[in-house]
């Protein structure tokens, strides 16, 4: 399977592109790795990624799911919905 | 002629910094100098003079907004700051303070206060221009009796928001900002069009706040101090967590909000502690309304600090609705959802940027008649962490940071919160006048309790500025 064809994969960029453009100022070198709350991410920001994520991935993530590890990095997150996908 | 339309323009001021020159222009009419911030940085010593004085000679330099005068252009009604020649060579100097008994440097001299509380009181309560030429930011250095020394930012709220004046420390410090260097010139307005050619667009996207704005102020919903404006001395009192106690607070918010969003504890927080005020006047409002500001900045370092960067978010919440702080929090929590959701945030930008070219006595009388006076119960926000790891300036070690928001009246008081290195910091500010010492001390206590639950630990509760100057 080609990377541009793995959904995983294409997510992960994807949410990369949107947390780097639309909610955080992001440094040189930060990647899918980088820890999210140290580079910014509060209240306000992480209420705006959901609905991104909403928006651009159809993904309503469920309230009793989110704790500070899953959106420590774009990894975590997307790993979260991964098991919310599979699920 | 210094300080004129035909100065040279710098930079357009944001919709929302249009709302606190209009909120100003208020308060100057009545008595109240205007909306003066300060920021303070406890130092465990005395930091380098010398270097702290060459970067803010350096900063001077490189922000000419800070010797910089806002002028609304009477041709296409945009408001401007514009180079003020009056402010001779744009320095910034560091001025020299010492408590009585404090130790002065070598070499130095500073100007004797009986305290730094007395001091505090009496800038805060001063114009911004009284002293040394008409800057918007003025950069204090007190030497403590105890050995330490007290950094003070004092700065108009016209030029920045609080995260703005945090970014300016960081310039100030020299840290180095993730990706780009803070700039000289704040970022490009909203857009550079003049909001009459995007009107059709601005009136759309303005649509679903003036929906809630109809629905909020269908209730009566109260200030302390009132919907009539009165003059009144700012005062304040800050309570300061240690790690301990904050780690439990910040547990508390856990349990009640969950571990992301801090919004809506901290508002149920502010908003019992309010009531307290209330019942002890006798009184128990049905409806409470408290606008919060939100940072439109990308979150993260290497912003420029300049202009009032931020959308607000209003919460409608009843009497019910208070009852536990737990009900509180999760009413709050859901509004912020509901607002998020509907893009509520973008919707009363596109208002600030439509009222941008409202010239004040007009923006005020307008405020008047659709809110009735009153714009928000109080004032309140949750700064977040102040600056992240600043441990020093100039080889002294801060052992705290926080802001001293000033508010008008109306509303009279507001409540504000900010995380240092762990350590919680709440600020009661509030007009001489608008709220008596008893119902302080009630707002603080509650705002205690509710903190850390009935039964915690002491902490230590700053008397700050509470007696006259001298």
């Amino acid at each position: 399977m080609a990377i541009s064809d793995d959904p995983q994969c294409s997510r992960k960029t994807k949410l990369l592109e949107i947390v780097s453009q639309d909610i955080l100022e992001v440094g040189p070198g930060f990647n899918a790795q980088s820890n999210l709350f140290d580079a910014g991410l509060d209240s306000m920001a992480i209420m705006q990624l959901l609905l991104l994520i909403e928006q651009n991935f159809g993904v309503q993530l469920p309230a009793a799911k989110l704790t500070r590890e899953h959106f420590s990095s774009i990894d975590d997150l997307a790993r979260l919905m991964d098991s919310e996908a599979a699920g | 002629m210094p300080g004129n339309f035909f100065s040279k323009a710098l930079a357009r001021l944001t919709g929302a910094d249009c709302f606190v020159h209009t909120l100003e222009s208020m308060m100057r009419r009545n008595g109240q100098h205007g909306l003066i911030g300060q920021t303070h940085l406890r130092l465990d010593s005395v930091p380098d003079i010398a270097r702290l004085e060459e970067s803010a000679a350096r900063l001077a330099a490189a922000y000419p907004l800070l010797n910089a005068r806002a002028r609304r252009n009477p041709l296409n009604l945009l408001v401007t700051w514009r180079e003020d020649k009056r402010v001779t060579g744009g320095k910034l100097p560091v001025n020299l303070w010492a408590e009585k008994g404090a130790r002065v440097p070598e070499g130095r001299q500073a100007t004797e206060v009986l305290s730094e509380g007395d001091w505090v009181d009496h800038v805060l309560n001063q114009p911004l221009g009284f002293r040394d030429g008409l800057r918007n930011l003025h950069i204090d250095l007190i030497f403590l009796r105890g050995g330490g020394s007290l950094l003070v930012l004092t700065w108009t709220h016209l030029l920045f928001d609080g995260k703005g004046a945090e970014f300016l420390v960081d310039a100030l410090v020299n840290r180095p900002p993730l990706g780009t260097a803070p700039g000289a010139a704040p970022p490009a307005a909203a857009s550079p069009r003049h909001p009459v050619l995007r009107l059709r667009d601005l009136v759309s996207e303005a649509g679903p706040v003036v929906a809630r704005f109809s629905e909020l102020t269908r209730n009566h919903y109260a200030s302390l101090a009132g919907p009539r404006p009165r003059p009144g001395r700012l005062k304040f009192r800050m309570l300061n967590f240690d790690r301990d106690s904050t780690k439990r607070i910040q547990a508390r918010m856990e349990e009640t909000t969950g571990p992301l969003f801090s919004l809506g504890f901290y508002l149920a927080c502010a908003l019992r502690a309010h009531r307290e005020a209330f019942l002890l006047r006798g009184e128990d409002p049905e409806h409470y309304v408290v606008s919060i500001p939100v940072q439109v900045r990308k979150k993260g370092r290497g912003n420029s600090p300049f202009q009032n960067c931020v959308t607000i978010l209003f919460f409608a919440l009843e009497r019910e609705d208070l009852k536990s702080i737990e009900t509180a929090a999760m009413c709050a929590q859901r509004q912020f959802e509901e607002m998020t959701r509907a893009r509520l945030d973008r919707s009363f930008t596109a208002v600030l940027e439509l009222m941008s070219i409202v010239p004040a006595p007009v923006y005020i009388r307008f405020l008047a008649q659709q809110f009735r006076g009153e714009i928000t119960s109080f004032f309140h926000s949750f700064t977040g962490e102040f600056s992240a790891n600043l441990e020093s300036v100039f080889g002294a070690s801060v052992t705290n940071a926080y802001h001293i928001p000033s508010v008008s009246a109306p509303p009279g008081s507001g409540l504000f919160f900010g995380l240092f290195n762990g350590r919680l910091n709440a600020t009661f500010s509030w007009r001489e006048g608008s709220v008596s010492e008893g119902e302080v001390d009630a707002v603080l206590a509650r705002l205690r309790d509710d903190l850390l639950g009935r039964d915690g630990p002491d902490i230590r509760q700053s008397k700050h500025a509470e007696r006259a100057p001298t």
